[in-house]
């Protein structure tokens, strides 16, 4: 049986604010999942918690049969679950080949050397790779970012805002790299995607979870959130009309 | 496991680490040849402490923490090598209350380092693994209770360490020859260390402790091997120094040797091997410049500069914030000799 990642009734509070509240989700292998809702919706929240960051006052995460609740982040990482981050945190004074040895050695799998090699040709990388990581251009770190978690073959992939600060033509090849994950002859995992530019999540998910306030607003395919009444509201404003609702979120 | 190691960064350090066991080669041979005693003395008080700075160095510039309590290790390889080396006449008469199978046992040079280092290790062993769990500040802190701690038991053990009256008569055993070793060996190992992947989580956690949890990397387990090494390192260094100082007290395993280790790493380079070395000989030729204006300075008959107690360190300390200013990660920065070869070999290939 495919390895599932589950997440049932999580709820996480900071001080007084509660930023999810049983929210439930479940992302299978070979699957694309988009996680959008406003600013401060609790997106990245989750991504924390799934990823072991953050710790949640209730509710359970589980990858496959195992229930990694409360877990460190690097335990569960070990479990096939790497992550980027919604800013690049890169190790800026390690090279480009040293960032992504990082990534490949939570693997233990592979003869690091070979794989930095395949990673560096595969995102285009082989011009900086003896340069330091703090030293690349904001698109490339980036993309070394990406680079580094794909490195150790995970199952399931957390994108918080890849494409955040990138022009167009480095947000399609990202768009094009993303799929490769996603297909079973590239590293075939799930992926669950943050993302602002909607109609680049809309292109390229399979469903779409919806938050609003640390709660689930909708779940389901790219078309039937577009059409969602109250996902359009908590996007547009309540005095938004419905015939409005395509352009809204594309 | 060896599949995580990369052959790029294990010959790269191993480029360094020949360029390296190469020029303190050629110092030592240039002592050699000189064979002046006070010269013989400056060289291999110099490759003692690039003992001592590169031990310093595996922990400190690959984790990113400050530590404060890497001379209490220091004191415990010197101290062990002490109650190691000494005579047994002079044992029975300085130090009564040893142990009879200590009071009567003396060793080699090499058996009191290797003593020194497995002393040491245990000791890390211990403070280790409560250490590695806390937060950077908290850790830097916690060392320097740790060098407060060793130092109040070095001071008032008087039965082994003879308190603060400190202990005397130990064979002078340090030769150039093993002292050129011993720093080859202490560098190749500091370097080994950083091309390994443990080395590379380490400084990986020296930028973000968190991004390196994320990648299935325990970042207290990371913490706690360069701790343990360095620890080790550190060990044998404190053997080494004690067999070239004779005699010492607990004094000398304090504030002030901490200031001193630490200014020669922070001059040369705290991320860097070759930095530390590089370090050492700064402070070590500023130093020698220096102490001749301390007891006071004639120049011919006409100028005679007064006394200036206190200025070499003075100078040092003010070293230190002008590299601090001009170049906040130390005269080599990040970078090893070999590097500047290397990472032109690969740019070309890669254009």
């Amino acid at each position: 049986m495919p390895k599932t990642l589950q997440v049932k009734k999580l709820s996480k509070r900071f001080s007084g604010l509660q930023a999810l509240s049983n929210v439930n989700l479940q992302l299978e292998k070979e699957e694309i999942m988009g996680l959008i809702g406003p600013n401060g919706s609790g997106k990245t929240t989750l991504i924390n918690s799934i990823s072991g960051v953050l710790h949640p006052e209730a509710g359970s995460i589980s990858i496959g049969n195992m229930d990694v609740t409360g877990w460190k982040s690097d335990k569960i990482a070990r479990l096939g679950l790497a992550r980027t981050f919604q800013t690049a945190r890169l190790f800026f004074s390690l090279t480009v080949i040293e960032n992504l040895e990082l990534g490949i050695m939570a693997a233990s799998r592979y003869d690091v050397d070979d794989k930095v090699d395949e990673l560096l040709n595969r995102f285009g990388l082989e011009r900086w790779a003896m340069d330091r990581a703090g030293t690349l251009a904001y698109g490339l770190q980036r993309r070394l970012e990406i680079a580094r978690a794909v490195g150790s073959n995970p199952e399931f992939l957390l994108l918080d805002e890849p494409a955040a600060g990138l022009n167009e033509d480095e947000s399609e090849n990202l768009l094009q790299l993303i799929r490769g994950f996603r297909d079973p002859a590239g590293l075939g995992c799930g992926i669950l995607i943050v993302e602002h530019d909607l109609a680049m999540i809309m292109r390229l998910c399979d469903r779409v979870h919806v938050l609003n306030e640390g709660q689930t607003l909708a779940e389901g395919s790219p078309e039937a959130v577009r059409s969602n009444h109250a996902v359009v509201e908590a996007y547009m404003g309540k005095r938004y009309t419905a015939s409005d609702h395509g352009s809204a979120l594309t | 496991m060896l599949k995580n190691w990369s052959r790029r960064r294990v010959t790269s350090a191993f480029h360094t680490f020949w360029m390296l066991a190469l020029v303190l080669g050629i110092i030592s041979v240039a002592a050699a040849v000189i064979d002046d005693r006070s010269i013989t003395r400056l060289v291999t008080d110099f490759m003692t402490l690039c003992v001592l700075v590169i031990a310093l160095q595996s922990f400190i510039g690959n984790s990113g923490i400050i530590s404060f309590g890497h001379v209490a290790f220091f004191g415990i390889g010197a101290y062990s090598a002490a109650l190691l080396t000494i005579t047994p006449k002079i044992k029975a008469i300085a130090l009564p209350a040893l142990p009879v199978y200590i009071q009567q046992m003396q060793v080699s040079f090499t058996v009191a380092v290797l003593m020194g280092a497995c002393l040491s290790l245990l000791v890390a062993i211990i403070t280790g693994l409560a250490l590695s769990r806390m937060a950077e500040g908290a850790m830097a802190m916690a060392t320097l209770a740790l060098l407060v701690m060793l130092h109040s038991i070095f001071a008032n053990w008087e039965q082994v360490t003879r308190g603060t009256i400190g202990v005397y008569g130990i064979p002078r055993n340090i030769t150039l020859f093993n002292t050129w070793i011993c720093a080859a060996v202490v560098g190749g190992a500091a370097l080994l260390f950083k091309a390994s992947p443990t080395g590379l989580c380490l400084q990986a956690s020296r930028d973000d402790p968190l991004a390196t949890g994320t990648l299935g990397v325990s970042v207290a387990k990371t913490r706690f091997a360069g701790w343990v090494l360095s620890a080790i390192l550190m060990g044998a260094g404190g053997a080494m120094w004690a067999q070239n100082n004779l005699a010492f007290g607990p004094n000398q395993f304090y504030y002030a040797e901490t200031f001193n280790l630490l200014s020669m790493l922070v001059i040369g380079g705290i991320c860097s091997v070759t930095g530390a070395i590089a370090g050492v000989a700064v402070v070590t030729l500023v130093g020698e410049l220096l102490r001749g204006l301390e007891n006071g300075l004639s120049i011919g008959t006409w100028v005679t500069l007064p006394e200036l107690p206190g200025i070499v360190q003075m100078s040092i300390a003010c070293l230190i914030i002008v590299v601090l200013i001009i170049r906040p990660q130390g005269m080599l920065g990040l970078n090893e000799l070999s590097d500047f070869v290397y990472k032109r070999r690969m740019t070309k290939k890669n254009t």
